[in-house]
């Protein structure tokens, strides 16, 4: 057992409790496949943008269903809203819907239907289902209110409603929904899907009961928690005690395009954590906040791949182990009536991918679970809704048909094309598919290189895309929605490079059918003759006319550990296979080419030089610690090329490489090391088109071998020596 | 119908299925009834195997083997080497054509192949996921073809023949023996593909070409793309494994000619399987669900769960009404691919799966397995885990001096070795322990069971298990009981199953295609789908042809699968009309609308929602000769052991407190019918073990047929 406490004696048998869980665990994945089979809409389905969960008769999530994580993780907020809303009148056969921030969903479109469980006249658990619906309603199609000052300028919110009484549908309240919304066959059909699996899931629930008894189940759901919340608290404990700091941005709000930054420091004591999103921005103007349960499910959509990766994912005793603090009306933490529909993609997921760097940072403390950890990948979206007429009919489509690639590992590549993260079971539809719902042609799909952040290991690329009208009786109308054009939001590990921004483009005047007619078909910007370049903003409306192109690209995951240490035979490889330019290998990697193939010897001196260089060139930022190199033993790891060591009866963090020592081990290393920066636009060139200038990439290197530990994307008026990390020593 | 020869007293149908430890063989005689056998597996050379398995057939009938084998009349083989080829990357370096800009469409894999066929526990390891690794093509194998056509097949840019040759050209260079040809649109309009595979096969006859409009004409690149690669990936091997299985028993004298099991349930020649192998994918799995389907009449039951407990895997299928049940997105080795295929679910719980601890202490079972080597500690051979298998042996199911029918020796002394420390660990006896393994064990094969029932909308409770594999009668009576279902059976077939099911397998030709009806639906589409099933009816009548088997209408039948506009899930749907009118279509959509609900409750549908049609298939299915003869009943030495038990032993029950003293009968061929007896009891046969537990009965009924029913089911 290796030292870890005694297991806890449990009032139910290890047996039992093994099969039972492992029963629960499968009837919540079930309840979420079965509700998505019947789903009304490609985006559930084929997408995989939904979520199921299991909770106690509390209404603490016992299971999470591994789809779009973050759907799933407050539906706790729900029960608990209906429960203070409905007290007493919550019967056998009850379901509530609502889509309301404030008391639990996500944004508009993430409509959640929650049932209670009854046997024998008492609640014994909970189930809820969510969907992002195609539509609500509101000022656009698709419901991403662009434009938008508030929620009521927004679709319309339900705050908890009982959609179904006694196990009938209440048909007035349907019809009162349904009639808000502009596809209304497919929002009841969604409606009946997510009611009809609860139902079947309720049956065997019941089953169970009958099976085990009352008083064993409900034990049952307390073993679970509890279950899980030991293994986070001992995973907490193996951890170093100290703070973790991250920041990101939100871009362009819907009506002002700014930058708005998300910031955390998250503190571990003992087997808690604290984290403090104090100074993040406040809320916005436009409709890109979060409420309270954004920020929840923010951090919960990465504690629990992180943290429970090898147990269920009840978020419910996730949630027993970490306190949050937060400034109301803050971006994510935003107070009515802030405009929240496009909540999900910008100010929840930036709060996730602060959770998920601070998080890396801190696993990169511990050898034992510095393998769970990877760089940040795609997670803010890059999208558009279009719509138009074909042949006098009337068409609209959202175009998810570009996703980016995921986060580098310590011990591997992320993975090309590999979507995102938090949504394991997101998929791209095939470009057939696109074709036979809407009047376009896809010239091409591919991975791009350049996308993925360099590193040891590098960060999965994302794909590019070339989409053109096809057959259309006009233009279409085109509605935008991105985030981190601006800014990578894939942020690189222990010195691994950011992967690229995301964007789209317009090419006004390609004509590329005309073209491919005559046998042309051109596979990027480069080549592709055009009249102009349209640059759409984050958030952005516009037009796509027949004879136009539209080019999107999403960005690549970030890498891990300084590019200069990348194997030579994967970055040759890489180049073989048009998954890293030759330009990027020299630029990036330090590699040198000889007759067209890497040349070792040249590359390694060509590396030692860059290292030189960055001592050189850059900005020492503090003064050299202590009196000379440790070479002490390693205490723990701090990343992969820093470690906390021996000196004497002091412990210092220093270059595991040349023994330098960069602080005491209390301090942050970022402090005495040495600091280059390059403007974002400048650091590849699919970051040509960004609108802030004023963000950049800062490496930080040893000050002793020149090797980098860390990266960070930045204002340039941000102070370089902002702290990554302070272990308590 | 094919015209043969009469057949004579004399004649042999035989079928060999391959598996990963044994090689089963099952022959069926006119007079003197059924007669299995088993050989060794051989993976380096599995013919070897096949021919030892008819080897022991022939001693068993006390025959000259010469003479045996001239006696078949019909051979059906059901092997494996397609799965082994893929899994183990041993098939032949394969060369992709797709339409330019869209090469990558499988390495990309939609991004969702990262957890395309993982459970649950592999999947939530997010930082741990990855592709397959190596990809099926390498991606300096993949080449864009310069051709383009829209979703109703016109062409935008045209092919470029030359262009693509030279391609071609260098792939051959660098090794490529098999090409996929995968074009965008190609099941609207296959005219490029089939202009590349005539050019190709101009300049490189020996090259094996897969078209993905012949594989897997239907709409959706990324799975045609797979399906046809993994096709052009494993053909060459399949098709040479099969060639010179049927020359080295043509050779021995063997003059039937081979049919081949498919995962869809039905047989084929080796002519089309040589043209499209994907089809024999888990096949052995599905002869079984054919075996459980071919036992209905003999059992009365109509509605079957199939329980396949082998030495590493659980696999699971189900036959609903009579029918086998279609996979709608089957997916191997993280690639999803389009196949018309039986539904078969696995899991790694098997004899072979070990026990362990997660780091909170809780025991845990599987998936990881010893295999067949070291296999569990008992066999001896240096494993050192404790098994589930060692768990049976230490709670009293297996007979340490009678497993295999005595054939294999048994270290009891190691499996409660490789118990203690863990037992240790957990503070519990080496008995709770092994307890604790069994149950585990059960209870994920149980929720194995519940699901492939429940997310197809059926009720367990409704279905009968029919255990079989190795393993399988052991775990029969504690399954039915845990997913409540009406009783097991344990057939005296049981051993050899899935080769018994293969000799059921209808000869099957099908043809699908793709083609979007949209509501409102006109009598225009109709004629269209009516001039569709009769081009798809034409291709399955000239396939057939080919074999020499002649379809009469009767033969064919047509299905259609069918969605909600809105959705996209959906359901394939008989269409029992030899042409359709606008009225049947309206029936038609009907049925769709009832089995929906069936499926996901009365309050899934919304009234109105308007349904369309997305593809068409055309199936041809012709019974075996012989096929409707005796059912395997008559095992040789059928008549056997009395009522009386053979041995008293205390044995340890999930569920129970103490130790059972048991009663334990050791039979060679069948109890006599009629025998009744209370569990708990404990059935030996010569391959394998049938256990009763507590609170079941065991009622024998004609034919030797075990049925283990709950005490509380009357």
């Amino acid at each position: 057992m290796n030292g870890m406490p005694a297991p806890r004696r449990s009032k139910i048998d290890p047996v039992t409790l093994e099969v039972l869980r492992h029963r629960l665990w499968e009837m919540n994945n079930e309840m979420g496949l079965l509700a998505a089979r019947m789903s009304g809409s490609h985006i559930v389905y084929e997408a995989g943008d939904f979520n199921a969960a299991l909770l106690t008769r509390e209404g603490k999530g016992l299971f999470s269903g591994a789809y779009m994580i973050r759907m799933a993780t407050t539906l706790d907020l729900v029960v608990q809203s209906v429960r203070n809303l409905f007290a007493d009148d919550i019967h056998e056969g009850d379901a509530f819907m609502t889509t309301d921030p404030w008391h639990g969903a996500l944004h508009a479109m993430d409509a959640a239907l929650v049932m209670p469980v009854f046997s024998e006249g008492e609640v014994i658990a909970w189930t809820g289902v969510v969907f992002h619906e195609v539509d609500m309603g509101g000022p656009r199609p698709g419901s991403w209110a662009v434009g938008a000052r508030t929620s009521f300028e927004e679709c319309p919110l339900i705050p908890p409603v009982k959609i179904y009484e006694r196990g009938k549908l209440r048909a007035d309240v349907e019809r009162m929904y349904l009639r808000n919304v502009r596809m209304p066959e497919m929002n009841a059909l969604n409606l009946r899907a997510k009611f009809s699996a609860q139902a079947m899931t309720a049956e065997r629930l019941r089953e169970i009961v009958r099976e085990v008894g009352q008083e064993t189940f409900l034990e049952l759901q307390t073993e679970i928690l509890e279950y899980v919340r030991s293994t986070v608290r001992q995973r907490l404990r193996k951890l170093p005690d100290g703070t973790w700091y991250a920041s990101t941005f939100v871009e362009h709000d819907g009506v002002d395009p700014r930058l708005y930054r998300v910031k955390l420091a998250m503190t571990k004591k003992d087997d808690r954590l604290l984290l403090d999103f104090t100074g993040t921005d406040r809320q916005a103007q436009g409709a890109v906040n979060c409420a309270y349960s954004g920020l929840l499910a923010g951090i919960l959509q990465v504690m629990l791949p992180l943290l429970c990766f090898d147990v269920p994912w009840a978020h419910g005793a996730a949630m027993d182990c970490f306190d949050v603090l937060s400034e109301p009306s803050t971006i994510n933490n935003a107070s009515f009536p802030a405009g929240t529909s496009m909540a999900t993609v910008n100010a929840c997921q930036a709060t996730a991918d602060t959770v998920w760097e601070a998080m890396s940072r801190m696993l990169g403390c511990s050898a034992e679970l510095q393998q769970e950890r990877c760089a940040l990948g795609y997670g803010q979206v890059n999208l558009a809704i279009m719509n138009g007429q074909a042949c006098g009919v009337r068409f609209v489509n959202i175009f998810a048909d570009c996703g980016g690639g995921t986060g580098a590992r310590s011990y591997a590549d992320g993975l090309d094309a590999g979507g995102p993260l938090h949504a394991p079971g997101f998929s791209i539809p095939n470009a057939e598919r696109t074709e036979s719902v809407a009047p376009v042609i896809l010239l091409y799909r591919k991975q791009r290189a350049g996308t993925g952040g360099p590193g040891t290991y590098r960060g999965g690329l994302g794909m590019e895309v070339q989409m053109a009208p096809y057959g259309v009786d006009g233009d279409m109308e085109s509605v935008y929605i991105s985030g981190a054009v601006s800014h990578p939001s894939a942020k690189g590990l222990s010195g691994g490079y950011p992967g690229s921004v995301q964007r789209n483009l317009v090419l006004r005047n390609v004509d590329a059918i005309a073209l491919l007619k005559t046998g042309r078909l051109y596979e990027s910007l480069a080549e592709t003759p055009h009249s102009g370049i349209d640059v759409p903003n984050a958030k952005d409306v516009g037009r796509l006319g027949p004879r136009d192109v539209w080019l999107t690209y999403s960005m690549g995951g970030g890498g891990y550990g300084d590019p200069l240490d990348r194997a030579l035979g994967r970055l040759e490889a890489d180049v073989r296979h048009g998954l890293c330019t030759r330009e990027e290998a020299e630029r990036a990697y330090g590699a040198v080419f000889a007759d067209g193939a890497i040349d070792p010897k040249a590359t390694e001196a060509r590396r030692a030089a860059r290292r030189r260089e960055r001592l050189a060139s850059g900005k020492r930022l503090g003064e050299r610690y202590g009196e000379g190199p440790c070479d002490g033993p390693v205490v723990r790891p701090v990343g992969n090329v820093l470690a906390v060591r021996k000196a004497g009866r002091e412990q210092v963090i220093g270059c595991v490489r040349c023994n330098t020592v960069l602080c005491a081990a209390n301090e942050d290393p970022r402090l005495r090391a040495v600091m280059l920066q390059t403007p974002v636009a400048e650091f590849c060139e699919l970051n040509a088109f960004v609108h802030h200038r004023d963000v950049v990439v800062r490496e930080y290197a040893c000050p002793g071998c020149g090797v980098l530990f860390s990266t960070d994307v930045q204002l340039e008026s941000d102070d370089p020596r902002s702290p990554e990390m302070h272990l308590v020593s | 119908m094919k015209s043969h020869s009469s057949a004579t007293s004399e004649d042999l149908r035989v079928a060999v299925d391959v598996g990963g430890t044994f090689t089963d063989c099952v022959v069926q005689r006119q007079a003197q009834g059924w007669l299995y056998a088993k050989a060794q597996t051989t993976p380096d050379d599995r013919g070897k195997g096949v021919i030892e398995s008819l080897r022991a057939a022939a001693r068993e009938m006390g025959v000259d083997f010469a003479d045996f084998l001239r006696r078949i009349r019909v051979f059906v083989h059901g092997s494996t080497v397609g799965t082994n080829t893929l899994v183990e990357r041993k098939g032949t370096r394969t060369g992709l054509l797709m339409t330019a800009g869209h090469e990558q469409a499988l390495t990309i894999g939609r991004a969702r192949q990262k957890v395309a066929g993982l459970n649950e526990r592999e999947r939530t390891r997010l930082v741990h996921l990855k592709k397959p690794e190596p990809p099926l093509v390498l991606p300096e194998d993949i080449c864009g073809i310069p051709q383009r056509m829209d979703r109703n097949g016109v062409v935008i840019r045209p092919l470029d023949i030359d262009a693509s040759m030279r391609m071609v050209d260098r792939l051959v260079e660098r090794g490529v023996g098999s090409l996929a040809v995968c074009l965008l649109w190609s099941f609207a309009n296959p005219a490029h593909e089939k202009l590349l595979a005539q050019s190709i096969a101009e300049r490189h006859p020996k090259l094996y070409v897969s078209l993905s409009s012949q594989v897997a004409p239907v709409i959706g690149e990324y799975e045609r793309c797979a399906s046809t690669a993994l096709n052009a990936y494993v053909g060459p091997e399949v098709s040479s494994y099969l060639a010179s299985l049927e020359h080295r028993l043509n050779d021995l004298g063997m003059k039937a000619p081979l049919l081949l099991m498919l995962g869809n349930g039905g047989v084929s020649s080796i002519r089309s399987v040589t043209s499209t192998p994907i089809l024999t994918l888990d096949s052995g799995p599905a002869g079984g669900v054919l075996g459980a389907m071919a036992a209905l009449d003999r059992v009365g039951e109509s509605n079957v769960i199939c329980a396949d407990v082998g030495g590493t895997t659980f696999d699971t299928g189900l036959v609903f009404r009579g029918e086998i049940q279609a996979d709608p997105s089957p997916v191997i080795d993280q690639y999803d691919y389009h196949l018309d295929k039986t539904y078969i679910r696995s899991i790694g719980a098997g004899g072979g799966s070990i026990a362990w601890t997660d780091h909170l202490g809780g025991l845990r079972v599987g998936p990881m397995s010893a295999g067949a080597d070291p296999g569990p500690a008992f066999y001896g051979r240096g494993g050192t885990c404790p098994t589930l298998a060692d768990a049976c042996l230490l709670l009293g199911y297996l007979n340490p001096d009678y497993f295999l029918g005595g054939r294999m020796r048994v270290d009891t002394a190691a499996a409660r070795a490789a118990c203690e420390p863990l037992a240790a660990e957990l503070g519990m006896s080496v008995a709770e322990l092994a307890l604790g393994i069994v149950r585990i064990a059960s209870a994920q094969m149980a929720d194995l069971l519940r699901k492939v029932t429940i997310e197809r909308g059926f009720d367990p409770r409704e279905f009968s298990v029919f255990a079989y594999g190795g393993a399988g009668p052991m775990f029969a009576g504690l399954l039915a009981r845990d997913v409540g279902a009406k009783a097991a059976f344990v057939m005296p077939e049981s051993s050899v199953f899935s080769a018994a099911g293969m000799l059921r397998g209808k000869i099957r030709f099908a043809a699908e295609r793709s083609l979007l009806v949209r509501p409102p639906i006109t009598q225009a589409h109709v004629e269209s789908i009516n001039a569709l099933y009769a081009a798809l009816d034409d291709q399955v009548r000239s396939e057939a042809r080919r074999d020499s088997y002649r379809l009469a209408a009767g033969d064919i039948h047509h299905f259609a699968t069918v969605r909600f506009t809105t959705q996209h899930h959906q359901l394939v749907v008989g269409v029992p009309w030899r042409s359709l009118t606008l009225q049947f279509v309206r029936e038609l959509e009907q049925d769709f609308i009832s089995q929906y609900r069936r499926i996901y409750g009365a309050e899934s549908t919304f009234p109105g929602a308007p349904v369309e049609l997305t593809s068409f298939r055309s199936v041809g299915a012709l019974a075996q000769e012989g096929a409707g003869d005796a059912a395997p009943s008559e095992c040789q030495q059928a008549h056997d052991a009395g009522p009386s038990p053979t041995e008293i032993r205390d044995v340890l029950f999930p569920g129970a407190g103490n130790a059972y003293r048991t009663p334990v009968f050791r039979v060679k061929g069948s109890l006599p019918s009629g025998m009744r007896h209370p569990g708990p009891l404990i059935v030996e046969r010569p391959s394998d073990t049938v256990v009763i537990p507590p609170g079941c009965r065991l009622e024998v009924r004609s034919e030797g047929i075990m049925v283990i029913l709950s005490e509380d089911v009357s």
